[in-house]
């Protein structure tokens, strides 16, 4: 099946420079495990959120990505 | 071949001093920014540019060398001069002799700091302000 | 001090002129930095006096391991803070450090009040009394330039100052350090003005011998690489702090027009991204910290008619976007650089002038103070009224902004609208509605800094509500953050300087601790920091948290006032165990 995974500016040096992907997974895969086969370092990755119902809604790293699904990743938070 | 400090990348300096401290830590072991043989600082204040003042590694005849009475300083192979201490007697002409002020002065130890070439602070420099360069060997 | 069993502390008596050295043994027990500055407080604070009596002390301190190490940069400041009351600390980079152990200072201690505007001059062999009248109503900017001139030292020399704001004594004037770092909260800047104190002058041109170079030297070139070549400090570096404005704006945690709001829908336009593809033109670093985080914006400003423009360079942040963007609904890059460059000059925190500014906006909309009060039309997103009661706050224009400049809390407590006056335990918010963490972290905070515990950061991490793990976490790193901050590292690199790594810096400069000692050494100066908030008369219990932050969903969603007073319930409890075990 397949998912969209849009990244920020910042993870852009993980994916060779796009800003959009298509992937291409398979049945009961993890968000974070697809979004980690995109480039993406796990520990790089703050926040996801998967677009539903016209509604970004954030996902657990676990969630399991359904045919179709257009994710969204933020890098995390920083400061002291 | 030998190598020359080339300190043509400032534009892009971020004002650390790293290059200084590990200038003085590893030539002179001492946590301090006197006695570098670089010299980073500011044009104006901090909203100036950050200039750094350094043996520009001058070929042929060193004007440095040229004024010392006593023979500490030597030509050094590729540029710049090579400071022998035990020569020194401190009478501060390499100085004034040198016209872009890279001759420093450790008043402490009452000898000019002189750079060796050597690469640490380059190598410590985050920024690629600093980069050793091959030259040929001049002498 | 470096390779001495002690520390050196200067005290200096604006009042008489006079200075004294003591060498401190009893104070390596608190290693440096702020728990040397804890200490020092306790024995020169005077609980009965006003924050502002010429009596009560500032206190600066540098850490065991400042500027031999790469990112250990920042310097402590101590004092009672004119906005809350009690434990004032804040922490600013720059050059400060440097100047401080090449002057040969571990802690200065500064008392009494001058007789006339003065700055201070400090050097290794003296320090200077300098009369400071005509610098007096100098912008922060201005009185920087004129030290800068007359001074010696240039390039090892660090200069603090304060604008306006800190002379006439707002209650959260900051100092300036070196341009572009700041001792920003709780009102630095006011006790300067107390003590008609305009500046310090700091050289630092001392050289220091390394003792045992070869173990020093591969532990600092273990933490340079470690620092330069891995991704963990890049992003500081790279885009900076602001990148949070897009994550934040994203998942609901972006305060935005008085946290009225949780998303900007300007948000994109802010990002920082968006400052770094218009206005960012360069980036610098705090003396002996290859990272490089303090980002430089560029703004063009038009002061007159035929195209007359005038540049500044402003640097920013994350916290600054936040409080004079998103929280004031302003909307470009441009208009927060000017914001941000009226705050400097003026010389308040950034992020208590736009905290304090939206609690006036929305009492204006709501009627409780009038245009008479506010001389100019306050709204969201009007720049122009902005920057005007801006410098009403610093100079106290009216009895209205002489309220003001006294923080929400205070002018809440006048004009109402306490439900939406954004403070936690008298001190403004910081940039993050993300949950219980935040908003309990800063109320439990010994300094209501969302830097005492990093509340926002817990949010972020935890994957299931739980009451006892947020407590005990916020507990923990409390006294984590004091032993690092004895140090004195900058927390943006606290995952650098995990405990193993301390103890082998620490310990290739001939300071052998264990880790164990790092921990008591934590725990120590806690205990003091809440025994001198027990001494100002501080009650955990009786902070109250302003229904807004219960209104306006946060990242993690609706949060329930009832919780966040359990919470707080909780880690009283907690502080009180933890007293209670010391005395047994």
């Amino acid at each position: 099946m397949k998912v969209y995974i849009e990244v920020t500016t910042w993870f852009k040096r993980f994916t060779g420079g796009n800003a959009s992907l298509e992937l291409e997974i398979s049945e009961g895969t993890p968000v974070v495990e697809a979004v980690s086969s995109a480039g993406i370092p796990k520990e790089e990755i703050g926040f996801i959120t998967v677009i539903k119902d016209n509604e970004n809604k954030i996902v657990d790293d676990q969630y399991i990505l359904t045919d179709g699904d257009r994710l969204k990743v933020y890098p995390a938070i920083i400061g002291g | 071949m030998p190598k020359v400090l080339r300190a043509d990348g400032m534009n892009k300096c971020i004002g650390c001093f790293t290059c200084m401290l590990a200038c003085s830590g590893v030539n002179r072991q001492n946590y301090s920014l006197s006695k570098s043989a670089i010299r980073v600082k500011t044009s104006g204040g901090l909203q100036g540019k950050f200039i750094s003042i350094v043996c520009l590694a001058c070929r042929d005849e060193r004007a440095c060398a040229e004024a010392c009475p006593s023979g500490a300083l030597e030509k050094r192979p590729g540029g710049g001069v090579i400071f022998k201490a035990q020569r020194c007697i401190g009478c501060r002409k390499c100085e004034t002799a040198c016209i872009v002020s890279a001759v420093h002065y450790d008043e402490e130890e009452n000898k000019p700091i002189i750079c060796k070439h050597c690469g640490v602070c380059a190598k410590f420099c985050p920024h690629e302000c600093l980069r050793m360069e091959e030259v040929d060997n001049d002498l | 001090m470096i390779y001495e069993k002690y520390i050196r502390v200067l005290y200096i008596d604006m009042t008489e002129n006079k200075i004294r050295i003591e060498n401190r043994a009893d104070l390596c027990e608190y290693l440096g930095g702020v728990g040397v500055a804890t200490k020092l407080l306790e024995e020169n604070i005077k609980p009965e006096l006003d924050p502002l009596h010429e009596d009560q002390p500032i206190i600066f301190a540098i850490g065991a391991a400042s500027t031999v190490f790469p990112v250990v940069t920042k310097t402590v400041a101590m004092f009672r803070s004119p906005l809350t009351g009690e434990l004032g600390e804040s922490y600013a980079g720059g050059r400060m450090a440097m100047t401080l152990f090449l002057a040969g200072y571990d802690a200065v201690v500064i008392l009494g009040k001058a007789k006339r505007p003065s700055y201070i001059t400090i050097s290794r062999n003296d320090v200077g009394f300098k009369d400071a009248r005509a610098l007096w109503g100098a912008t922060s900017d201005e009185v920087g330039r004129i030290i800068r001139e007359r001074e010696p030292g240039g390039g090892k020399r660090s200069i603090i100052r304060i604008g306006p704001g800190g002379e006439n004594m707002s209650s959260f004037a900051s100092v300036c350090v070196d341009t572009y770092r700041h001792f920003g909260r709780l009102g630095l800047g006011a006790v300067f003005g107390s003590k008609n104190l305009k500046a310090i002058s700091i050289v630092g041109d001392r050289s220091v011998p390394i003792k045992n170079f070869k173990d020093y030297f591969k532990v600092y070139q273990e933490i340079y690489n470690r620092v330069t070549d891995t991704e963990i400090m890049s992003k500081y570096h790279d885009v900076g702090t602001p990148i949070n404005i897009e994550p934040l704006n994203a998942v609901g945690g972006l305060p935005t027009k008085n946290l009225r709001q949780n998303v900007f829908e300007h948000g994109e336009s802010i990002s920082g991204e968006a400052f770094a593809q218009k206005n960012l033109v360069r980036k610098m670093a705090c003396t002996g910290c290859p990272v490089g985080c303090i980002h430089i914006g560029q703004l063009r400003r038009e002061f007159d008619k035929g195209h007359e423009y005038e540049v500044i360079s402003v640097g920013y942040d994350y916290e600054l976007i936040f409080a004079l963007g998103s929280f004031l609904g302003v909307k470009t890059p441009n208009d927060i650089l000017d914001l941000i460059d009226v705050v400097e000059q003026m010389g308040l925190d950034a992020m208590s002038t736009g905290v304090v500014l939206g609690w006036a906006t929305e009492a204006f909309m709501k009627k409780l103070i009038t245009e008479e009060q506010t001389i100019v039309p306050l709204a969201f997103g009007n720049v122009a009224s902005y920057k005007k009661a801006i410098e009403y706050m610093a100079y106290k224009e009216n009895d209205f902004y002489s309220v003001l400049a006294q923080g929400a809390d205070k002018a809440s407590d006048v004009y109402g609208g306490k439900e939406f006056a954004m403070t936690l335990a008298k001190n403004e918010m910081a940039g993050y509605h993300t949950g219980y963490a935040a908003v309990v972290g800063a109320a439990v905070g010994a300094r209501h800094s969302h830097l005492c515990n990093g509340g926002y950061s817990l949010d972020q991490s935890m994957k299931e509500f739980n009451k006892e793990k947020i407590v005990d976490t916020l507990f923990a790193e409390e006294k984590e953050r004091c032993m690092l901050n004895s140090l004195v590292i900058c927390l943006f690199a606290r995952k650098v300087y995990d405990r193993k790594t301390i103890l082998a810096a620490l310990n290739s400069i001939g300071n052998n601790l264990t880790d164990e000692e790092l921990t008591a050494i934590g725990e120590r100066i806690y205990r003091a920091k809440l025994r001198i908030k027990k001494a100002l008369g501080f009650d955990q219990m009786s902070v109250k948290l302003p229904k807004r932050f219960f209104e306006t969903p946060s990242m993690s969603g609706q949060l329930d006032e009832k919780i966040a007073y359990e919470l707080i319930g909780m880690y009283n409890k907690k502080i009180e165990e933890f007293m209670a075990a010391e005395n047994r």
